[in-house]
Formats: structure tokens, sequence, C-alpha cells
């Protein structure tokens, strides 16, 4: 199935709009989970009155990929509202995106787009800024020979990214249920405290260890960490192989920085907003099953 | 047929958020709430923590199928590239009073604190 891409350039005459087929369609998909860095930065694109504003692009709820609308401009790729944007210098959306045009806009307008293409993304006082580039910490060494990497693009992706949860992001498993803890083995949490989670974790195969120091063997796992908002929510971190930890709050998008915006060193001391118990560091595996 | 709005807590981790479905009045008074908001001057970045109350999506259903989105939060409502400010965070404390009857009370408190 097709999406619709506009060209927001007009002031007064409509605005081109033209269809992707399959197989342009499918290539722009691969192209946004590959979209950069994550970034708070929004593009310019609703205050800018003439010119150039960017590509839409969008998709009934029916489409495979889900309900979709993204923005491209200025190498941020918005996909919405609660979704974290992401940066690019390199406008590689944008510039697919104008190819896709073909013979649709004249050549005037083309060059238009193509020189504003070659403008700076955003100055790097600004990027610096920017909730992606997290704070600079030390991170710990990573002693688990599984660990993930950090690589959020998959997971933001609006046909993924809505449906997986923390859980899902520390046990690297998009299983688009928003898993629970337990509900794979019909061990549902008791409470929203560390004794009626944990149980629910041990259930679907992790494991409680003391800290994250041991060194774990190719086929024995990573660490995660288990967190509690008393009475009202639980959260899981996960170690990276860089090692430093990401989280993915609910169904918002995956990110390597804290509540304060800085590098999670250790998920024990870093800003976790509400979720103030922490309960234990845990190991999973490949093994694990969740749903 | 008329447009549908879903509406979605944003506060939640590991559990489903709260969502609900506004009624015909509401829906009413919503479009109503929406069209005196004004464009912003200005777009800045913000920074989205991500842990805690975090404001609220709106999905939008028109009537032929298609969807499109709002998120409101802390006096600005974004609807794809537009950016609009809700004075006083109006819509925003509406759009939680009108989930009193449909999601936990316990979590309305929570983005109402937020408010305060």
């Amino acid at each position: 199935m097709s999406l619709t891409v506009t060209l927001n350039v007009f002031s007064g005459r409509p605005n081109p709009v033209w269809t992707l087929d399959d197989a342009d369609s499918e290539k722009l998909l691969k192209l946004t989970t590959e979209a950069g860095e994550p970034t708070n930065l929004k593009s310019s694109a609703g205050v800018t009155a003439l010119g150039y504003r960017g590509f839409q692009v969008t998709a009934a709820p029916g489409h495979p990929a889900g309900s979709l609308s993204l923005h491209a401009h200025q190498g941020i790729l918005d996909a919405g509202p609660g979704e974290l944007n992401l940066i690019s210098e390199s406008r590689t959306i944008e510039s697919f995106l104008l190819e896709t045009a073909g013979n649709r806009i004249d050549k005037d307008v083309k060059k238009h787009i193509k020189d504003s293409l070659k403008a700076k993304v955003v100055p790097d006082v600004q990027k610096m800024m920017s909730a992606g580039a997290a704070a600079a910490v030390a991170c710990p060494v990573c002693k688990a020979a599984d660990a993930p990497v950090y690589n959020p693009g998959p997971w933001n992706t609006p046909a993924v990214q809505p449906h997986n949860n923390c859980y899902n992001y520390a046990n690297d498993q998009r299983t688009n249920t928003f898993a629970q803890p337990g509900r794979a083995h019909n061990k549902p949490i008791t409470s929203l405290s560390c004794a009626g989670t944990q149980p629910s974790a041990i259930a679907d195969g992790l494991a409680a260890v003391a800290n994250f120091s041991t060194a774990l063997a190719a086929g024995k796992g990573w660490y995660v960490a288990l967190v509690i908002w008393p009475g009202n929510d639980y959260h899981w971190y996960r170690q990276d192989k860089v090692g430093c930890w990401s989280h993915k709050p609910g169904q918002t998008a995956a990110r390597n920085y804290d509540n304060a915006g800085v590098a999670i060193a250790d998920p024990k001391t870093c800003n976790r907003g509400p979720y103030t118990a922490f309960c234990t560091y845990m190991k999973t595996n490949r093994s694990v099953v969740i749903r | 047929m008329k447009t549908e709005y879903n509406i979605t807590l944003l506060v939640l981790s590991g559990l489903p958020n709260p969502h609900w479905l506004l009624n015909t009045e509401q829906s009413a008074e919503f479009e109503r709430l929406l069209s005196t908001l004004t464009e912003s001057p200005d777009a800045p970045a913000r920074f989205a923590p991500g842990l805690g109350y975090t404001g609220i999506s709106v999905q939008f259903i028109r009537p032929d199928g298609t969807a499109a989105d709002a998120r409101v939060h802390n006096g600005i409502v974004s609807i794809g590239t537009t950016t609009l400010v809700d004075r006083d965070r109006r819509l925003e404390r509406w759009l939680i009073k009108s989930g009193e009857r449909q999601a936990p009370a316990n979590l309305l408190n929570i983005a109402r604190q937020e408010l305060s």
C-alpha cells in the first residue's frame, strides 16, 4: 500500500501531492529507521512563512506500517506529537522525496528546494543543546558479551514505537504487545511495588543480580534494571554495549538519557522522575519469553 | 459521521496509558476550544523528559478513516507542523477533566499536580 507525499512550498497555489509506489514507500520507511540522532529540536516549518517548508508523508490507519504522519524538513524527521524527532546533516529523506517528485514540480521549484537542502541543518550550538546529545558522563565498562548495541532507530518507527514498552526494550524483543512481566507465564504483577513486580519478571526467565560488574559470557545475556513508581507503574532500563544505559518510556521513543537529559551511567543513581524506588539489577537473555 | 477524538494521558511506561473517547458533547467543546487557540509566533525546541506525566495525545479519527495526532502539553499544542498556544493550559486542563469518568483518578491527579 502506498504513501502520500505533500511538498509544502507554495502559499497561494495548492502544494504538489503525489503517491509513492510500493517500492519507494518501502525505501522511505527503511530510511526513517536510519534517519539520524534523536533530538528535541523541531524544524522551523511551522513558523517559516514562504518557500520550502518540508515534505509531509501520510498513510491511512489501515496501512501495514500503521497510521503515519511524518514531516521531514531541515534535516529533522518529525513523526508527530509524542514521538522523538531525529536529526541528520545528510538530509537523505528530503533528497529522496524530492527525487520521487519526478516532473510533478517544475525545475525552478526543484532548484529552490535543492538550494535549501544545501543549508546547514542547525547551528552547532543548538545541536549541542538537543536532548539526543545526552550530556556526557563516563560510561562504565560493559561486562556482558551479549549486550545490545544502542540503536534506537528500529524502535522509534510508527509501526513499532507505540506497541512496545520499556519491558520490550530492556529484553530487546519487539513483540508489539506492550509486553507485561509475567504475562507469558501466567504470573501477572500483583502490585506496583518491587515485591509485586519482580517475581513476574523472574517467571519470564530474568534473574536478579547484585550489580552489573560481573562478566557475562556469550549466551549468558545482559543487564537490565527494574524501578518502580510506587503504586502507579514500573519501568526498565538496559545496559548497552557502550556501557551506558538506555530505556524506552512507554509508548514514547527509546533514548539513552535520563529525565534530566544526562547519559545514564547507572540507573540506580540517574534522574528517574517519579520512579523513585530502585528495585534491583537483573540479567536477561535471548531465551527469555515475554508477551 | 463526525470526527472521533481518542485521548491518551501520557504518564506511564510499563503499564498501558489510560485512554478514552470524547462523547459528542465533549467533541463539540474540544473543537470549540481548539478553534480559539492562536498559532505560536515561535516554536522553541523543547526537552521531553520521558518519565512521568508528559502531556496528552489526541488522535483525530476522521469519517474517511484518516487520522492525525495532536500533542497537548505545557501551553503548547502541536498538530503536525503547526504549533498553537494553549494559554493558561486551558485546553490541557479541560482534556484531563474529560477523562474523569474513564481514567483512574490517581493518574488524572498526577497530571493535575503537574499543572498546578
